[in-house]
């Protein structure tokens, strides 16, 4: 497919400038990074109108 | 190329019963059935020829699973946990869900199931889970010695069966976001407002030319494009651009960033898939996770030209070589007597004795999985509001024995009568 001979890996994201923030490899996200971000948001939630809410069973059910 | 739909010599009936009600449980199948020949709605989204086929392919199943995917659309929970397994040939779906709602009518108009443009996305995403089963489906029919369905998974044919594993990886990523979605507007097919394109891709066609600039025979409408990604996959190399080149164009440093970033995680959860699903216990570090695959051998070759030039018929003309429907492959379950990882591991089918609290603790990755399936396994708005304001405490202390007791009455959602013990919950 090539004709270039040219290749270039994930590695070579950190020769970049700002490797490590919007140029280079991403920390991948915190869930509770995010969910603390949401958390105020959280007590206007809407509700979903006309589903069921069913019973727990057994453990996880 | 793709071509459109033309429904202007029908006209769409609304189904008999309400839209948005649950259906009766067997009447998915009629529904689906019925969608082959039916008259659409001009928005439908069963107008997008790939959507429609997907749709009508009772191989393929739809299966409910007991997740409230508000959780997801509202981002309280980041990750998506309705899971996703290839073996099992099917399209998981939340119990809550726009996705759910939309199947009531779905040669009807999505926008009232499309709020937020979730629908949409679940749609596609169903698409690409097909594609992953139709690329094992394929593989075992073009190469049925590599028994890719059933054979053993051991620490000898690990790398085989991941290799295989990434080229159903291309396949859904070629010929959904490459082939299909970087070429057309979804709106043309039905027009809904959608904001969607490429799911996992961030290739413009339209860029094309800036990418040329680098690499004067750069193509990526031809079956041989598939080789490109199905090798990088495989071995983390990109061919055909530099490090410098990405220094000099934004255009080609945003798409291939996004590239290289989502497939060099590809072979760490492949691998640690595979080594959960073993019967035996295969050793992984952190190294061996993540090390290229071989792609010389010639069969490797001639495999991925085989099934990329099969995807460009399926996805480009509709043409499809008919492969046997298998049974669902028993054969690849986890064993139970493995601790297990809630990675991969179906909270909604185990129990509280399954959960190994001191495990977690010493396992960041999988805790947040676990976490997450909990939470999901909530409807939305039963979790009190003091509940909700300690899901940060129970994320940063990683105690399952603390989540366990703090969740034991609250209301969870039932299984889905069909939902596997193994899932892909990871992503």
């Amino acid at each position: 497919m090539s004709q270039t001979g040219k290749k270039v890996t994930v590695e070579d994201l950190q020769k970049l400038r700002g490797a490590c923030g919007s140029a280079g490899l991403q920390r991948p996200s915190s869930i509770g990074d995010t969910l603390r971000l949401r958390l105020d948001a959280s007590a206007e939630r809407p509700a979903r109108d006309g589903l069921a809410n069913p019973r727990a069973k057994g453990d996880f059910q | 190329m793709v071509e459109l739909v033309d429904t202007s010599a029908t006209e769409y009936r609304p189904p008999s019963h309400h839209r948005g009600t649950a259906i009766a449980a067997g009447e998915l199948d009629d529904i689906r059935r019925a969608a082959r020949d039916c008259a659409l709605h001009r928005e439908s989204l069963l107008n997008i020829p790939l959507v429609r086929r997907v749709f009508c392919d009772l191989n393929f199943r739809l299966v409910e699973r007991g997740i409230d995917s508000q959780w997801s659309y509202a981002k309280m929970c980041p990750i998506s946990v309705t899971g996703f397994n290839p073996f099992e040939r099917s399209y998981f779906y939340g119990t809550r869900s726009h996705f759910k709602d939309w199947l009531s009518d779905p040669a009807g108009s999505p926008r009232a199931f499309n709020e937020g443009d979730f629908l949409v996305k679940e749609v596609l995403f169903m698409v690409h889970d097909y594609l992953h089963a139709w690329a094992y489906l394929t593989i075992e029919d073009l190469r049925p010695e590599l028994h890719v369905l059933d054979a053993p998974i051991t620490t000898e044919c690990l790398d085989d069966l991941a290799f295989c594993h990434l080229l159903t990886e291309a396949t859904a990523v070629v010929g959904l976001d490459y082939w299909t979605l970087c070429c057309v507007c979804l709106n043309d097919f039905c027009p809904i407002g959608t904001l969607h394109g490429p799911q996992t891709v961030s290739y413009q066609e339209a860029h094309l030319p800036e990418y040329r600039r680098f690499n004067p025979s750069f193509t990526v409408q031809a079956p041989e494009f598939f080789d490109t990604i199905a090798s990088f996959y495989a071995t983390g190399e990109f061919p055909g651009f530099d490090i410098s080149d990405l220094q000099r164009s934004p255009q080609l440093l945003s798409w291939l960033r996004h590239e290289l970033t989502y497939g060099s995680a590809q072979r760490e959860v492949t691998r640690r898939w595979l080594a959960y699903l073993a019967k035996d216990s295969i050793a992984l570090d952190s190294k061996r996770l993540k090390a290229p695959l071989a792609i010389d051998a010639p069969w490797k070759q001639q495999l991925m030209s085989e099934l990329g030039a099969r995807l460009w018929d399926f996805v480009k003309s509709g043409k499809e070589t008919p492969v046997t429907a298998l049974p669902v492959a028993a054969d690849r379950k986890a064993s139970t007597a493995k601790p297990r990882d809630w990675r991969f591991t179906n909270l909604s089918v185990s129990s509280f004795q399954e959960v190994d609290p001191a495990a977690l603790a010493a396992d960041p990755d999988s805790f947040k999985y676990f976490f997450g399936q909990v939470l999901g396994s909530v409807p939305f708005e039963a979790l009190p509001a003091p509940l909700v304001k300690m899901i940060p405490l129970m994320l940063r202390e990683r105690n399952a024995e603390l989540v366990l007791h703090i969740f034991r009455n609250v209301d969870k959602l039932a299984a889905g009568a069909h939902e596997p013990r193994d899932l892909m919950v990871v992503n």
